[in-house]
């Protein structure tokens, strides 16, 4: 086992930088706060809401440093690692559950293509936890076709838990159990993740080139989106997400991340440190670990494994969410496995970064919290707050009115949204300067997209705000949201769905409003950028279901998609076209 | 003709097979420990242990 790591230098300088730059920012914006609300004196709310907008400030600040952090690209390897022949004995893990298995196992034997065109010999294990027995036939089913039809009998596997224990983890450690001795490399993926031969042989070859490397994690680029809403975070994975990777990466240096699938381990480091226990007492703060991949990095850089993140390694990608509901249903398992990391902030061993990490994860659904909890403190401040006294002074003879807040307020607003903004123009300016933006249709369209997806996330925050306070709420008091299948390619919703599922957020806008302009109509005007949207959530929730046309957020495997997209495309028009299509596709090859 | 148009894909039911499960070759993989054991003693004891008279010699 290798001796532990500490951060070099650079790293060292990078996060001390970052975290003053976060400190600073939430300093001014707290002196501002300060300023205009104790004009009229100092008051208990006041106290409140200044710390809260320390906090929320902090965490926006931090966010802009990494990206501000990954704007300078990397410097250039003069030359990429080579293979060294044969290669070691390496695995691609598939774990499924309930899932569409013509488009999983399309996806299986499109990259089995590519794993062979790389001149690699791999092996494909489809590992799964599908209870129902129907479904766990289909899989069957389309297992035996994927087997005819590529001969991949002794390259691809198939085997199904009965009890799926640990779920995605439990999953993971069953198979290094009973056959992790077989090989020395295992690429983690999920159901509906791609990755080329290529990237899979050039990630064996930096497993190899550098034993201390116990993981590295590619950037997965999001594709297959169709609708307003998944194609807005399809552009912004491929244009802002690099950026903010390559600054994460390198602020957390050889203590990187693992995000759960589209990486490479190294089978014996993995084995040795990633046993996952089960936490005492019951969920959602006990039970089996969530999120844990999270964890399963923080073991291996406490067992002195490197995890490296590396954004520059194409040929990566996943599917994502196509409208807001399943974003918040998988939101709400992200929020629950985020909270249950305030039980190992005090795990033995742990690298003081690995344990910062488990609290920015607690901390980045914490805010949506703080910010409504800033909101409220704010209209109880105004309406608590004394009536202006004008003659202060005994005897005196012209009134003194109370200097006016708005200018401090403004200011305040603009360096909020300034901290959300900067970031992404930034990455923006660089795109064009450097040439990136072609792929996304050229400068002018790129930066098209940019402030669409700049309006469309401002329109949406109250929503993802409410939808992540109300998922912080329900962790906290107690309930457990499981681990519900994957629903892909739901898509379109249709507008009675998108009613049932937006209507509190309505009520609660029209509630908010209402309440407001009651008590502190001066505050109206302040509040309807949060309660309009809210008042439109269902019919947003409905729109950005649906496609976009005009050509905005292009991306650059849409246009130009790799090989093993267009095999999966091929393999699943295949598998879901007429038998006597098939038959004709056979007898013209 | 390949074999899934001699067997009729759309009634015929695949039995999952020997070959389909990858190779057994078991790897240990032992318990990590995440929580720190808990401790009896209790915030009562250790107020106690602070406020026990020093000895000195």
């Amino acid at each position: 086992m290798p001796g532990p790591l500490s951060p070099d230098m650079p790293t060292r300088a990078l996060r001390a930088a970052a975290l003053a730059f976060a400190a600073l920012a939430a300093g001014a914006a707290a002196a501002l706060l300060a300023e205009a609300a104790t004009q009229d004196g100092l008051h208990g709310w006041d106290v409140v809401r200044t710390v809260l907008i320390f906090a929320t400030t902090a965490w926006l600040a931090w966010g802009a440093a990494g990206a501000f952090a990954g704007l300078a690209p990397r410097r250039r390897r003069a030359a990429p690692v080579p293979l060294v022949m044969p290669h070691p004995p390496t695995v691609v893990l598939v774990p499924v559950c309930n899932e569409d298995p013509v488009a999983t196992f399309a996806r299986i034997a499109a990259m089995d293509g590519s794993i062979r065109a790389a001149g690699l010999t791999v092996d494909i294990a489809v590992l799964s936890d599908t209870q129902d027995p129907a479904a766990a036939q289909r899989e069957r089913d389309a297992f035996a076709r994927l087997l005819a039809e590529t001969g991949g009998a002794g390259r691809l596997f198939y085997r199904r838990r009965t009890d799926n224990r640990g779920r995605k983890a439990g999953n993971i450690e069953e198979f290094i159990r009973t056959s992790g001795g077989a090989y020395r490399f295992a690429v983690i993926l999920d159901a509906d993740s791609l990755m080329e031969g290529e990237t899979i042989r050039q990630m064996i070859a930096r497993m190899q080139a550098d034993p201390r490397l116990g993981l590295l994690q590619t950037l997965p680029k999001v594709i297959a989106a169709r609708s307003l809403f998944g194609r807005a975070m399809q552009f912004s994975a491929a244009f802002h997400a690099p950026v903010f990777a390559r600054g994460l990466a390198r602020m957390q240096g050889a203590t990187g991340p693992f995000w759960g699938h589209n990486a490479i381990v190294r089978v014996r480091a993995f084995a040795e440190s990633c046993g996952l226990p089960a936490l005492s007492g019951p969920p959602p703060f006990g039970g089996h670990i969530l999120s844990h991949d999270y964890v399963e990095a923080a073991l291996l850089a406490r067992a002195g494994w490197k995890v490296e993140l590396d954004e520059t390694i194409e040929g990566s990608y996943e599917e994502g969410p196509d409208n807001i509901l399943a974003h918040a249903r998988r939101d709400r398992r992200w929020c629950q496995g985020n909270l249950q990391h305030a039980r190992l902030l005090t795990a033995p061993g742990l690298a003081p970064w690995s344990r910062f990490v488990f609290f920015q994860g607690i901390f980045a659904y914490l805010a949506s919290l703080l910010w409504a909890g800033f909101l409220v403190a704010s209209i109880a401040a105004t309406v608590t707050a004394p009536p202006p006294d004008y003659f202060p002074e005994p005897y005196q003879l012209f009134p003194v009115f109370p200097s006016d807040r708005t200018k401090e307020i403004i200011t305040l607003a603009i360096g909020i949204v300034g901290l959300l903004v900067l970031p992404k123009f930034s990455i923006l300016g660089s795109a064009a300067l450097s040439g990136r933006a072609r792929g996304f249709g050229g400068r002018a369209r790129a930066a098209g997209s940019v402030m669409v997806e700049i309006l469309l996330s401002s329109v949406l925050a109250p929503l993802m705000l409410a939808y992540q306070s109300r998922a912080v709420l329900q962790v906290l008091s107690g309930r457990d949201g499981g681990w519900p299948a994957n629903q892909r390619g739901e898509g379109r919703l249709s507008l009675r769905a998108s009613l049932g599922a937006g209507f509190w957020i309505l009520a609660l806008g029209a509630l908010s409003l209402a309440a407001v302009k009651a008590v502190a109509p001066a505050l109206t005007v302040w509040l309807l950028p949060v309660c309009l949207p809210m008042l439109a959530a269902p019919l947003l929730i409905w729109a950005t279901s649906h496609p976009l046309g005009g050509g905005l957020f292009t991306t650059p495997d849409e246009t130009d998609p790799a090989p093993v997209i267009r095999a999966f495309h091929a393999w699943h028009a295949r598998w879901t076209a007429p038998a006597q299509e098939t038959v004709a596709f056979d007898a013209a090859a | 003709m390949s074999a899934e148009r001699i067997i009729d894909p759309e009634t015929a039911l695949a039995i999952e097979a020997t070959h389909w499960a990858p190779p057994a070759a078991p790897l240990d993989m032992p318990r990590q420990v995440l929580e720190q054991a808990p401790r009896h003693e209790g915030v009562l004891a250790w107020l106690m242990r602070l406020l026990r008279p020093v000895q000195h010699g």
